[in-house]
């Protein structure tokens, strides 16, 4: 694993929790995110999940409001992935070279437009910016824009991240962990043991701490320990773009 | 959105040019609005009274629950008409009265994908589970993999009301049923559950048989784990005795409604507040008037009269009446800690990339919350009118809503003023009221929907003590016919000009009334052969009202009834416009051509109080 250099990251954090300033990137394991459980009523059919192939030449399209296929996402996907307006030295999460996937869905504007608009939402860590890149299936082109602050709601990939972030961080999780051993037993060690839901960051006024996350992209998150309790989770929030656990109030 | 309309209207305007009048097409079941979705993202239902709606429904990552080309059809109308471009949560922001938490959940975890719940079908006991997609994209080492499935997510369920309209006629000292219109009311709803931390949230928009639509948000799950150290003030004591208090909290749901009535370029937003006036000769006289909202506006009420509507001013209805749908709140709350929250409603024009109501996700917009869109926005005519209404609830929490919290709802409507000339459940025996009946119509007598000849003397003129054992029946006679049919050269009629018909089962030799509906203008008599069948040619009268109506035969004999919906247009003299429908507004004859209508109605009117008499 080996990230780009990024010069445009802030290494000076107020807020650090104690312990946990910059956490050794190695000790966090990669590989691909686990599905969550699907989450709901036992007793309904949920498909399997399955793997969506890559698609670069357009594919059959629905109508201009239908949700999207397999096929059509992964076309969108490839269409905004690609787009040469995209910076060079664009990373994900894991400081990979390649754009973070926030998300995929058909667009909500222009309701009677004819062609088929598909927003996939980017991030760049390079940068700190959300790309929405408007696609358009019917034409295969995409109009992008992008601005910094904007934080939309971490994909599923980057709260899987931030939680690796967030228990590779001995002094910041101890107190998570020593809760949940006390609650269910055993060791924390994956986030396959509870159930999380991961929100955007930003700061406001209400908050003590964090003001980095008006620029960074900021985590928050909140623990349940299935058949348990929630695990007290409000001390923290995990900065992706610095990798670290910064402490607020 | 800019609308075709608008050059339909503008050629409309050229056309007549050098003349007093001004024609304006009415859109009356000209183009039916567009619906671009197939398959189960389609929701089409059609009810017992005539009322269908369409739309488009997805579910966004983001927005959850989202509609678009919302439209629904009158009963009588063969097409469609727009009510909503679109609509959905574009926030639900959450803060705590301790003064340590805020949060939004819409644009910061979203209610779709990974956090909508999969629905069993205990939970949609009495409709129909909908699948809905999730989607994961991870990125490691370069390395871009999606994975999808799906889960039964979203209830689409018939729901009823009872009650939905009830009027008695009943004579003095009698117990008799004499004409009961009384009907429960139709509708569906469609819901999806999303869990964002403790709370699980139910969007539910529901939609009823007389054009109305309800937005309900629904909080359960569980009180915040977090947010158990308030005090006396800014919280409640649960559980046992005052040791933990739970944190009083607000569910500031913000809908946006991107109005599109009837696909007019140019819609209106009023503000109707009513206020005492001077003595009348028993109380005060009150005075309602409304106030146009003309630019980009923040908007709360001046007190509890106050309302709004959205109006089409060029869409009008049988009667003339603009089409409009105006907004019912049984109750917001409205938080005053926050700017964004403080407008009851927020209008603004249709911006493409204000897309939710605060921490606007749309990189394309500098702005990025309601405040800041009317802000930039506040010299603009307001014309395309987008709603941001802020349906709120102040969260005092109880014993009672330990866990599972028992479900509370916020919610709000909007409902047709003047779509149709009638409501949509407009039963056919009181279909020729429409306006002041001057005392001259009597459905106790004669239901109203049978015109001409009268087939049944009635027994008394008296009012009788006696309840009369036959006779009257307890229901008005139904409109449909036994079998009895009607079919028409055209459905496109026009004022003045002669149309062909042709229909059966009726009686050999009667003679087949036929009217246009719903206020009745009589057309002509054919006669049945001896066989029961009918053909035949009628000029529709110069005076019958523009629009979707109905066109009915009944036979005097057998009562049997057929009938067949039909659009009508002004005389062909117009051209091009004749076949899209036109409507005169302006103008200095036309007054004089209204006073000529409501002339003819009246005559019309007397001539069958004349007959009854
Ligand atoms: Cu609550």
């Amino acid at each position: 694993m080996h990230f780009s250099p990024n010069s445009t990251k802030r290494k000076a954090l107020p807020y650090v929790v104690v312990g946990g300033g910059v956490v050794a990137a190695a000790a966090i394991v990669g590989g691909f995110l686990a599905i969550p459980a699907v989450s709901g009523s036992t007793g309904a059919v949920a498909s399997t999940t399955e793997e969506v192939a890559v698609v670069t030449e357009r594919p059959a399209l629905g109508a201009a409001r239908d949700p999207l296929s397999q096929d059509e996402l992964s076309y969108a996907l490839h269409l905004a992935t690609t787009d040469p307006a995209l910076p060079e030295n664009i990373t994900s999460v894991d400081g990979s070279e390649a754009p973070q996937v926030l998300s995929v869905d058909v667009t909500t504007r222009d309701v009677d437009a004819s062609d088929r608009f598909v927003d996939v939402v980017l991030y760049d860590y390079t940068s700190n910016r959300t790309f929405m890149q408007a696609v358009n299936l019917t034409a295969a082109t995409v109009s992008g824009s992008s601005r910094e602050g904007v934080q939309p709601p971490p994909s599923a990939d980057e709260v899987d991240y931030a939680f690796r972030v967030f228990l590779a961080d001995a002094t910041a999780s101890a107190g998570v962990r020593a809760e949940y051993t006390s609650v269910a037993g055993g060791e924390l060690s994956s986030i396959d043991q509870l159930g999380v839901s991961g929100g955007a960051f930003s700061p406001d006024a209400s908050t003590v701490g964090g003001d980095v996350c008006q620029v960074d992209r900021c985590v928050e998150m909140q623990f349940r320990v299935p058949g348990g309790g929630y695990l007290d989770t409000s001390s923290f929030v995990v900065d992706l773009s610095n990798r670290t656990v910064i402490g607020i109030q | 959105m800019q609308k075709i309309i608008r050059t339909v209207a503008l050629a409309a305007a050229a056309l007549t040019v050098g003349s007093a009048l001004a024609l304006v097409p009415t859109s009356a079941a000209t183009a039916a609005p567009p619906v671009s979705c197939s398959g189960e993202a389609l929701v089409e239902k059609t009810f017992d009274n005539g009322t269908a709606w369409q739309m488009c429904w997805r579910v966004d990552s983001k927005k959850g629950l989202t509609l678009e080309q919302v439209n629904v059809k009158a009963p009588g109308e063969d097409s469609y008409r727009r009510v909503l471009e679109s609509a959905y949560l574009s926030q639900l922001h959450v803060p705590y009265d301790t003064g340590k938490n805020v949060w939004n959940d819409i644009t910061s975890y979203g209610f779709g994908n990974q956090y909508l719940q999969k629905l069993s079908s205990a939970e949609c006991t009495t409709g129909a589970l909908k699948d809905v997609a999730q989607s994961w994209t991870s990125t490691r080492e370069g390395v871009t993999t999606t994975r999808m499935r799906t889960i039964p997510a979203l209830c689409v369920t018939d729901t009823s009301r009872d009650l939905a309209y009830r009027s008695h006629e009943q004579s003095w000292g009698s117990i008799d049923d004499k004409p009961l219109f009384a009907s429960s009311g139709q509708g569906f709803s469609l819901q999806i559950v999303s869990k964002v931390d403790w709370y699980e949230y139910a969007t539910k928009v529901e939609f009823t048989d007389e054009g109305a639509i309800t937005f309900d948000l629904g909080a359960t799950g569980d009180v915040s784990y977090e947010d158990m150290d308030a005090d006396s003030t800014t919280g409640w004591p649960i559980g046992e005795g005052q040791t933990a208090y739970a944190a009083s909290h607000w569910h500031n749901a913000i809908w946006r409604l991107d109005f599109g009535l009837d696909g007019q370029g140019n819609q209106a937003v009023e503000q109707y507040d009513s206020g005492l006036g001077e003595q009348g000769t028993r109380v005060k006289l009150m005075h309602t008037s409304p106030k146009t909202i003309s630019n980009p506006a923040n908007l709360a009420p001046v007190n509890d009269l106050t309302w709004w509507r959205v109006v089409a001013p060029d869409s009008l209805n049988a009667d003339g009446h603009a089409r409009s749908y105006e907004f019912v709140f049984p109750g917001s709350q409205l938080y005053q800690g926050d700017p964004v929250t403080q407008p009851l409603l927020t209008f603004t024009n249709y911006n493409a990339c204000q897309e939710y109501a605060t921490s606007n996700l749309n990189p394309a917009c500098a702005d990025r919350n309601v405040i800041q869109y009317v802000a930039s926005s506040a010299d603009q005519a307001l014309t395309d009118p987008v709603a941001w209404v802020n349906s709120g609830f102040h969260h005092v929490v109880r014993d009672e809503d330990q866990s599972p919290m028992q479900t509370h709802w916020q919610s709000f409507s909007i409902m047709p003023r003047d779509w149709t000339s009638q409501s949509m459940s407009t039963p056919d025996g009181r279909s020729c009221i429409n306006g002041d009946p001057g005392g001259e119509i009597h459905t106790d007598e004669s239901p109203c929907e049978v015109v001409g000849p009268e087939p049944e003397p009635e027994p008394s003129t008296e009012p009788t003590v006696e309840p009369s054992p036959s006779a009257e029946p307890s229901s008005p006679p139904a409109g449909g016919g036994e079998g009895a049919t009607l079919a028409l050269g055209s459905t496109k009629l026009i004022r003045g000009e002669s149309f062909t018909l042709s229909g059966g089962g009726f009686a050999a030799g009667e003679d087949v009334a036929v009217t246009l509906h719903s206020d009745p203008i009589s057309v002509g008599t054919l006669k049945a052969d001896g066989v029961g069948e009918l053909s035949g040619t009628l000029t529709l009268p110069a005076t019958a009202p523009l629009g979707a109506h109905t066109l009915r035969a009944v036979g005097s004999d057998s009562g049997r009834s057929a009938e067949a919906a039909v659009t009508v247009s002004g005389a062909s003299g117009a051209g091009a416009l004749a076949n899209t429908g036109g409507t005169i507004v302006g103008g200095s004859i036309l007054g004089g051509i209204l006073l000529l209508v409501v002339g003819a109605l009246l005559l019309v009117k007397r001539r069958r109080a004349a007959v009854h008499a």
